[in-house]
């Protein structure tokens, strides 16, 4: 053992794992996948008092269909939707980015969940919930209400949660749109992203009718870059767009320097990612 | 050096397959924290969270109460027990002829921290979690002081002092060659060449298995039984009994079993390891240590950290005529038994590459940091030379216009030059550079770069080719080693070596070799290594295993069979001039009349028939060769991507050249991550940036291209009997300047004539763009 003390329970339902969480007075954890959280608690960085693990709650591990969205329980496996036929089809901006999440042992254990509450600004899945305007549903001691991704992350690392909140599932909208791509840059293949964009749009007569662009890597949060969408709705496709769409991109953020890279160096990356993520988009068939 | 009879094979050039790795590969390994727990307590080593501090008051009171705790241990309670500080090699000398100062590494700090991460406490509990938890519970009031982690700025006037005996930090220097001479040919010369600032940066050395230690006292006997993670046992137990503990060498035991990688780090005595010793022996108990991997982050030594200026004087033709080097070592808050001599004299024994320059002027200072100790690591102060010399290559190719082949040869030392001696007097044996260089170019397929360049900015991207062409100095200086070949009564033979396999696989090499000369199937072979009680070598630094520690296995069997034939001779009542051996059985000559090895053994004491003996060889062994790599840059990313990397090594004969080429495979990695992603960071005030693998890049498999290693054995060793010279490190020699010269060649039309390594895809952008707005501004 490294980590410090704690309290371990295991519930076997959702409920009795808010109960649990409740119980520890704000000292509790959650355990999901463990893959940011072993970590942290061997490293002592955190010390909870009770560990909540909630491997054994069957009900919260599944993807689904629900009419024009697509519900993904918080236990489920970074493997399993990277697998998902419906994910591959419904959501395909989420399917292509499931390869970069980190490596395959990493993906065979960490949730959706679990990565959403950690909030890590340079992860792929809380950039999805931004992109695809996800709803969370959370279940707290007063029972389930749904949290907007737009209001859920907070800072880096900082989510919008009480302590006794557990993210249950979640909700993503499906585009219908004809031309997507996801683009990252990360120092080794499966690293942390330096930089990161998510585009999908849907084309009509006259241009573009319909686009949605989020960022991460850049911000303490990952962005959905709302002014961006508009201006490709209001601007025609033409030989330009791409370098357009570059440069709206790249001036909507603000990316800091750390030890692996400057801001500028970021900001350039996603500059050059968003251009080739617009040029893939528009050669899929509209 | 042994002479050994001519026709003993010694089973040379076999590719046998490792006989280690299903042991391994099943989990059947025997490492250290397999040992089961038993009753041991357990020892949690307290770090410094300061780079340079003094410690006003230690309270260990809370701690002491806490579940479980058994003792507490700080510096001064070692002070007060006389024990020892763990040596460096006490040869140098400071500037003005003063020998070398620096702080004594204690095994628990006293009065104050130099690093962050320095042992400040052990503590010791029933369990590994209560010893931790009593660690947090001890409230020690340090008092900061000025730190410094740039070896530039630790030079400067006025810079925080590491340790008072060396004010201007500078532990202690050295220099070679003829100033006067240089200056000279300098001022004469047709082309002068340099570069500023060559680094090679700090790295840490990223063995498997993190550093662990098991310390044991037999209640009646009060021998202390140590199971160490070393490469060097016999020399650990020494430094641990003289030096620490002031104990009588054989009144110490040190075990390794199974050792999951060393790259140098796991040379010698470690603060730990000396706790560890103390602690058992004072209470009498079994005690544990088990380092985590941050332990080896920021406890463990590191490797490299050498800052050049380097300059060439040449004559119209490109000969070389004078080298001159200025350079700074890092060494650490305090010396690793390896901090010293690494930069002052290892580097320099190979300054001059494989190049006939005979008139050399090198100044080298040896500067304290408040960083964690430097030691060694895969190559230790080859790779920072040859790197400096190869760079400074390349760069005279550049300047004068000649090819990057054409101006090596003409400066290689020619093989009737051999034995050649070199400018700090080094003796090669033998070597055939340009013969290995053409070879490579030839299997790196050279001319069809221009083609692969063409398709490759046909897509967007820079494309470049690097050369480098590389020298060892290998054997450590140890240029012995005794081992013992039993043949024993249950129909097996045992070699005891105090070589250390640590993943080169040499079990099967050495198992090979006996099997060859005594024709005795491998299967019914034992190779025991890791046991001061069993063999007492120098262990295994500086690729010195095989060339040394197989020439003594070579020695050990032809000795064997003359033992055997003089018993055998006895048994069967014939002269031993009659007896001939051949695979196992003792044979009077012409007669039907003949005994077995195995049943000799029976009539021996303890049913074995044993001899120790002792193999040495006449010098350093010189593998060399020839690294060629094409790599491709994205200029939008800065991204390389290592596209072709081809090697020709003369490793001399290879043993098993399996082995050696998964030994150039592995150098080669890490002479790549050290080209492109691996550093060491410190902020200025101390604390370390890079303790984990989220912030410390090391390659991985989707990071490397394949290696094409040919083993060319042109020119074998000449001053052993097996004509092998070693191999453990060139890998890591040839790649770090073969990778950098192709990013500068990528990069040459731009202008760009040096980055410091690592070569991240940040700093290469970065480096374009500054190219660009250099030329904008000068528009």
């Amino acid at each position: 053992m490294k980590p410090a003390g704690f309290d371990y329970v295991a519930p076997a339902t959702l409920d009795a794992a808010v109960e649990a969480l409740a119980a520890a007075n704000g000292e509790g954890k959650l355990l999901a996948g463990g893959q940011s959280l072993l970590p942290l608690l061997n490293f002592r960085m955190t010390r909870p008092a009770v560990l909540v693990d909630l491997n054994g709650i069957k009900e919260l591990s599944f993807i689904e269909k629900r009419g024009d969205h697509v519900a993904i329980g918080a236990l489920t496996r970074h493997r399993d939707i990277e697998h998902s036929p419906l994910i591959a089809s419904d959501l395909p901006v989420m399917s292509a980015a499931m390869r970069h999440v980190a490596h395959l042992a990493i993906r065979n254990r960490g949730t959706i969940g679990g990565s959403l509450s950690h909030a890590d600004p340079a992860a792929e899945l809380p950039m999805l919930a931004m992109f695809y305007d996800a709803r969370l549903a959370v279940q707290g001691p007063g029972g389930r209400r749904t949290i907007a991704a737009k209001d859920f992350f907070v800072d880096a690392l900082t989510n919008c949660l009480e302590p006794e909140d557990i993210v249950a599932e979640i909700e993503f909208p499906i585009l219908r749109h004809d031309g997507w791509a996801f683009e990252e840059a990360a120092k080794r293949f499966g690293d942390f992203a330096l930089a990161s964009v998510a585009l999908s749009i849907r084309r009509g007569a006259s241009g573009i009718e319909d686009a949605r662009v989020a960022v991460m890597g850049v911000a303490d949060t990952p962005l959905r870059l709302g002014d961006v969408e508009k201006r490709l709705v209001e601007s025609g496709i033409d030989g330009r767009i791409s370098d357009r769409f570059a440069e709206w991109v790249a001036s909507s953020v603000t990316p800091n320097s750390d030890l692996h890279a400057s801001g500028e160096y970021r900001k350039h990356l996603l500059a050059g990612l968003a251009k080739r993520a617009m040029t893939t988009a528009l050669a899929m068939k509209g | 050096m042994n002479i050994l009879p001519g026709n003993l094979r010694f089973g040379a050039r076999q590719p046998v397959k490792r006989l280690e790795d299903h042991r391994l590969l099943t989990g059947k390994g025997r490492y250290i924290d397999d040992q089961p727990a038993g009753n041991a307590l357990w020892l949690y080593v307290l770090r410094s969270p300061h780079a340079h501090a003094n410690i006003k008051s230690v309270d260990l009171e809370a701690a002491k109460a806490m579940p479980g705790v058994k003792a507490i241990f700080t510096g001064a309670d070692l002070v007060a027990d006389n024990v020892g500080t763990i040596p460096t090699l006490p040869i140098f000398k400071r500037a003005d002829g003063s020998p070398a100062s620096f702080a004594p590494r204690r095994l628990l700090a006293h009065e104050t921290v130099r690093f962050v991460g320095e042992p400040v406490a052990a503590i010791v509990a029933t369990s590994r979690v209560e010893a931790q938890d009593a660690a947090e519970a001890i409230a020690i009031d340090y008092q900061e002081l000025p730190a410094v982690t740039d070896v530039k700025a630790a030079m400067r006037p006025g810079a925080p002092v590491v340790w008072p005996g060396a004010p201007d930090n500078i532990a202690a220097v050295s220099s070679y060659g003829n100033p006067e001479a240089v200056a000279e040919a300098f001022a004469k010369a047709a082309h002068v060449v340099s570069i500023d600032n060559i680094v090679s940066q700090r790295l840490v050395p990223c063995a498997m298995e993190p550093r662990s230690t098991i310390g044991e006292v037999d209640p009646k006997t009060k021998r202390l039984t140590m199971q160490i993670q070393s490469q060097t046992p016999a020399r650990t137990r020494d430094s641990l009994a003289t030096d620490v503990l002031k104990r009588a060498p054989d009144s110490v035991r040190v075990r390794v079993g199974d050792l999951g990688g060393g790259f140098g780090q796991k040379t010698g005595l470690y603060p730990e390891d000396g706790i560890v010793a103390y602690a058992a022996t004072k209470l009498g108990k079994t005690i544990r240590w088990r380092g985590d991997r941050i332990d080896d982050f920021v406890g463990g030594t590191h490797g490299r950290d050498l800052t050049s200026t380097a300059e060439f004087a040449l004559d119209a033709k490109g000969r070389v005529i004078a080298y001159r080097v200025k350079s700074i070592g890092g060494t650490g808050a305090y010396m690793s038994g390896t901090a010293l001599i690494i930069p002052l004299v290892l580097g320099p024994f190979v300054a001059t590459g494989l190049y006939d320059l005979p008139l050399v002027h090198f100044e080298i200072k040896a500067v304290m940091t408040n960083t964690a100790p430097v030691g060694a690591y895969r190559g230790a102060g080859r790779p920072e030379a040859v790197f400096v010399v190869e760079r400074l290559m390349d760069a005279a190719a550049r300047q004068t216009g000649i090819d990057p082949r054409e101006i090596r040869k003409r400066n290689f030392i020619k093989p009737d030059q051999m034995p050649y001696k070199n400018a700090v007097g080094q003796t090669y044996d033998s070597g055939m550079f340009a013969h290995m260089l053409d070879h490579a170019a030839k299997n790196a397929d050279w001319d069809g770069f221009k083609a692969r360049k063409k398709a490759a900015e046909k897509k967007g991207l820079l494309y470049g080719r690097g050369l480098a062409s590389y020298i060892e100095w290998t054997g450590g200086n140890a240029h012995k080693e005794t081992v013992s070949l039993q043949a024993t009564s249950e129909g097996r033979v045992v070699l005891h070596s105090g070589t250390q396999a640590m993943g080169q696989g040499l079990e099967t090499a050495y198992t090979q070799m006996v099997a060859a000369s005594l024709g005795i199937p491998m299967d019914k072979i034992d190779v025991v290594q890791g046991d001061t009680d069993l063999a007492q070598g120098f262990g295994s630094v500086g690729s010195r295993s095989m060339f040394v520690g197989g020439t003594a296995t070579a020695v050990a069997s032809v000795d064997l069979i003359n033992k055997a034939r003089e018993k055998a001779a006895e048994h069967l009542e014939a002269g031993v001039a009659d007896i001939e051996y051949a695979d196992g059985v003792l044979r009077v000559a012409g007669t039907d009349r003949k005994v077995g090895l195995f049943d000799l053994a029976k009539n021996e004491s303890g049913g074995r028939l044993s001899v120790d003996s002792t193999g040495e060889v006449d010098a350093p062994s010189w593998p060399n060769g020839t690294h060629i790599c094409e790599l491709s840059i994205d200029p939008e990313t800065g991204h390389v991507t290592v596209e072709r990397f081809t090697t020709v090594d003369d490793v001399g004969v290879p043993i098993n050249p399996l082995l050696v080429t998964g030994q150039i495979h592995g150098g080669v990695a890490q002479g790549v991550g050290q080209a492109l992603m691996e550093a060491a960071a410190y902020d200025s005030s101390g604390q370390f940036l890079t303790a984990t693998y989220q912030d410390y890049a090391i390659p991985r498999a989707s990071d490397l291209p394949n290696i094409g290693v040919t083993l060319d054995d042109s020119a074998p060793c000449k001053t052993n009997p097996i004509g092998a010279k070693g191999c453990g490190e060139s890998g890591a020699i040839g790649a770090p300047p073969c990778i950098v010269s192709g990013v500068m060649d990528a990069l040459a039309s731009y202008g760009i004539v040096n980055i410091e390594t690592p070569l991240t895809a940040a700093k290469i952008w970065q480096a374009i763009q500054d190219a660009k707005a250099a030329k904008q501004a000068a528009q």
